[in-house]
């Protein structure tokens, strides 16, 4: 049951008619059916997992005082929890990865849905717990709750817990503000995912699918398409979940903030999946940096590498992924100790001109580092980056125009590439993203004083409703409803 | 009470709106005489002597315009690419409410009509053709049957919601790409498309080199179920009806064991429900790969050598009634 399906929809609506009839003071009650109800359609028996994770975490944070003075005991609690997500995920690549076919027997069959979600806010939730940074939840059907809540337990965010039961145990109403938001939201997500992610997506693949026959131009415009159906794919996701949840008088986490507005890698890991990034940063990284604050700058390096390739390893249980992550911590550390003499290089430059060499250069990282999430093996990394070299930027350009100004034919061997490219200008799903593209930069939310009319016209609630009521028509109209696809992030 | 208001206000222009462009693709949808089903449903008070019902292994395998040649009788391919028996019921229903008539129908029955739809063809019921008609009783029937109660309904009763899921079809033309075109190369008289194609070596080689398939032959609920429906409406609007196997390739029909069973089942149904059964496996043409242009598909020159063969036997066949 995901997001964009037809069959979500009708669960979501019947669930909320169900959440309106709850008491205020019980709503979290109709929450809880509702979570459990989704889990078990999506995973079946598997919603163990997450029972068995709950009473671990629940029991321990009962006896946190004890396990306070024990740092040992508290560390393999700690591992008890990982370990599931060890298992479930990476289980299947260690057998095969070490030659252990004697252990095929044990291998996973199915993982249960956001096996790495509820993981990652149980380990959050005892550490809070244990550090007094929140109050013990003495209800373990409301930390259940937290664990599986349905609108965030695809693909997260990743909810911290005070922000999360503090909203539970809270009564919740209905208020017309949250279910206007809460609308907004979802359709803003709805139209970034089907009209937008997916239709990037029938762009892209044709290329990365044959690499043989789109060596050159058409993998490099692939590449360079690729993190942007991520983005939208993903944040589509998000809004949704967001929105969902805001309906149901829950707040959860931005996950972006203008991503693809940075200039370094490193600003980018503050506006990219925040939820994850500051979870890593807050249990992970700080951690390190305290235990290492003796090696100087070494210390740093050590901290980065090691949360970055934890990060990169999350994703999947394949040396791109190690690689991918080792490289953002590589990339991060050296951003991180050059950032004073690029502040005196910027002083003697224009800061236009600054800012321009910045997105450049992060542009092309990213789309590097993306490649890894797109390829996920590194002999496939190095099958795309190499057709991406086979690019004869000379010969094309000058058969390009010998081909529109003199009429010669395009070389056979070149017709692949010439067809890709064509295709990719004079296309259906290009013309509908360039419309979808420029509506929703009318819709976003801008604080710039060059949309200032904008705002206005926005703060109009006929202007606004109107702009609701054609988004929804561009939705229905130009997204992608008939084979659906899966969201990008639901695998990790 | 100025939100609410203002809520129910933006409701309404939006049904309203969505209304209008319901009605915008249901008009749409009627003019696209270029996609088989629709030309069908779109035949008004024609009188047919012959009718030859089908999927692909009619639509491309009969020509329809060397019948009425040879027999000198009226005829039209009423056969669509994937469809199954469910689809056929309905694509004829729909042409007999509009005041068509036929003499004689020829329904095409094989191994792959008999089977589950669902299992057996890729696309069964082609839904996207007939959202126009969910109003009729048949067309809501195979809805149901083909997406549940809850899709039908919700199709049905949410304007453009229908048109929404299908929108790769519902195109808007002025940014629809100048190359696409929407010609499926049809005979707009006769019905029939012939295919001038060689089967290729990789296939003949793939074919050669297949398993025996040694299921054994059940006719599946819900395809008879249609097919006795089919029968029951040729006999509500007094059409002769009667059923034929198409040639398949030899090297690959042979590879299935339950063969002899399946056309023995086709026998005694037709001899039930007092039809006649015309099985064309025998012809020495099947043998021939070059008449062929996949294992289960005629090509062009296998057509012109089949079809005189098919016009004889609904001579004699005529003949014998009479």
């Amino acid at each position: 049951m995901l997001f964009n399906t037809f069959n979500f929809f009708v669960f979501f609506l019947v669930f909320f008619i169900c959440w309106l009839l709850f008491p205020a003071k019980f709503k979290w009650v109709s929450l809880l059916i509702g979570s459990v109800y989704f889990y078990c359609v999506a995973s079946s028996i598997l919603i163990l997992v997450p029972i068995i994770i709950c009473l671990i975490t629940y029991i321990c944070s009962l006896q946190i005082n004890r396990l306070k003075a024990n740092d040992i005991i508290f560390g393999s609690i700690i591992f008890i929890i990982v370990s599931f997500l060890l298992y479930y995920k990476y289980l299947n690549s260690f057998i095969d990865f070490a030659g252990l076919s004697a252990l095929s027997q044990f291998s996973v069959v199915a993982i249960p849905i956001g096996i790495s979600y509820f993981t990652f806010q149980a380990i959050g939730y005892l550490i809070d717990v244990k550090n007094n940074h929140i109050a013990l939840e003495r209800n373990i059907f409301k930390l259940f709750l937290y664990l599986i809540f349905f609108t965030k337990i695809i693909a997260g965010p990743v909810e911290r817990a005070d922000n999360f039961l503090s909203q539970i145990n809270q009564p919740a109403k209905f208020l017309y503000s949250n279910f206007s938001i809460g609308i907004k939201l979802i359709l803003v997500g709805l139209f970034k995912k089907v009209v937008l992610g997916d239709r990037l997506n029938l762009l892209i693949s044709p290329a990365f699918n044959d690499l043989a026959s789109n060596e050159g131009m058409p993998i490099i415009l692939a590449s360079f398409i690729f993190p942007l159906q991520l983005y939208m794919d993903f944040s589509g996701y998000t809004d949704m979940a967001r929105g969902f949840s805001k309906i149901l008088a829950i707040n959860l986490t931005e996950n972006f903030n203008s991503p693809f507005s940075s200039t370094t890698l490193t600003e980018f890991w503050r506006r990219w999946h925040i939820s994850l990034s500051s979870w890593f940063n807050e249990y992970v990284f700080k951690s390190l940096t305290i235990s290492t604050r003796n090696w100087n700058q070494f210390g740093l390096f050590i901290s980065l590498v090691i949360t970055f390739t934890i990060i990169g390893v999350w994703h999947g249980p394949t040396m791109g992924y190690l690689v991918y992550g080792v490289l953002i911590g590589l990339i991060v550390f050296l951003e991180t100790f050059s950032k004073k003499s690029r502040k005196k290089i910027a002083k003697k430059m224009n800061e236009k001109a600054i800012e321009m060499i910045g997105h450049a250069y992060f542009c092309l990282i990213i789309v590097f580092l993306f490649l890894f999430i797109k390829t996920e093996t590194l002999p496939r990394y190095a099958n795309v980056v190499k057709s991406m070299g086979k690019i004869e930027l000379v010969k094309d350009t000058k058969d390009t125009f010998n081909h529109f100004v003199h009429g010669h034919p395009f070389s056979t061997d070149k017709l692949n590439t010439y067809t890709y490219v064509g295709n990719l200008l004079d296309n259906y799903n290009t013309r509908v993203i360039l419309i979808a593209f420029l509506f929703l930069l009318l819709l976003n939310n801008s604080k710039s004083d060059k949309f200032n009319l904008l705002n206005r016209l926005k703060n109009n609630t006929l202007v606004r409703h109107s702009g609701y009521i054609v988004l929804l028509l561009l939705i229905m109209q130009f997204g992608l409803f008939h084979n659906t696809n899966e969201f990008l992030y639901f695998r990790f | 009470m100025i939100k609410i208001k203002g809520v129910l206000i933006s409701i309404l222009i939006s049904c309203l709106l969505f209304y209008c462009l319901d009605c915008y693709w249901s008009n749409w949808l009627e003019k696209q005489d270029s996609e088989k089903q629709i030309w069908i449903m779109d035949k008004k008070k024609q009188h047919y002597n012959i009718a030859f019902l089908g999927a692909s292994r009619v639509f491309t395998c009969i020509d329809v315009s060397l019948v009425e040649k040879i027999l000198k009788e009226k005829a039209i391919n009423l056969g669509c690419d994937g469809a199954s028996v469910m689809e056929n019921y309905v694509v004829l229903s729909q042409f007999l409410k509009h005041e068509n008539k036929i003499d004689k129908l020829y329904l095409q029955l094989d191994n792959t009509a008999l089977s589950d739809m669902k299992k057996a063809l890729s696309y069964p019921f082609h839904d996207y053709l007939f959202l126009n008609k969910l109003k009729e009783d048949e067309v809501k029937e195979a809805f149901i049957e083909d997406k549940g109660y809850l899709k039908y309904y919700f199709w049905r009763y949410i304007p453009l919601s229908k048109y929404a899921e299908f929108n790769h079809f519902y195109t808007l033309n002025f940014i629809k790409q100048k190359s696409q075109s929407n010609d499926s190369g049809f005979d707009k008289n006769s019905g029939s498309k012939l295919i001038a194609m060689d089967m290729p070596d990789s296939l003949i080689t793939k074919i050669k080199s297949g398993t025996f398939h040694n299921d054994s032959f059940t006719c599946d609920e819900k395809s008879k179920y249609y097919i006795d429906k089919i029968i029951e409406l040729c006999k509500s609007n007094n059409i002769e009806c009667n059923f034929f196997k198409m040639p398949i390739y030899n090297d690959s029909y042979i590879q299935f064991r339950s063969n002899n069973e399946m056309t023995s089942f086709l026998s005694k149904y037709a001899e039930k429900n007092s039809c006649r059964f015309i099985d064309f496996q025998s012809l020495a043409l099947a043998s021939n790969k070059n008449y062929f242009k996949d294992y289960s598909h005629l090509n062009a020159g296998g057509v012109k050598l089949f079809t005189p063969i098919l016009s004889d036997s609904i001579g004699k066949i005529s003949r014998h009634r009479e």
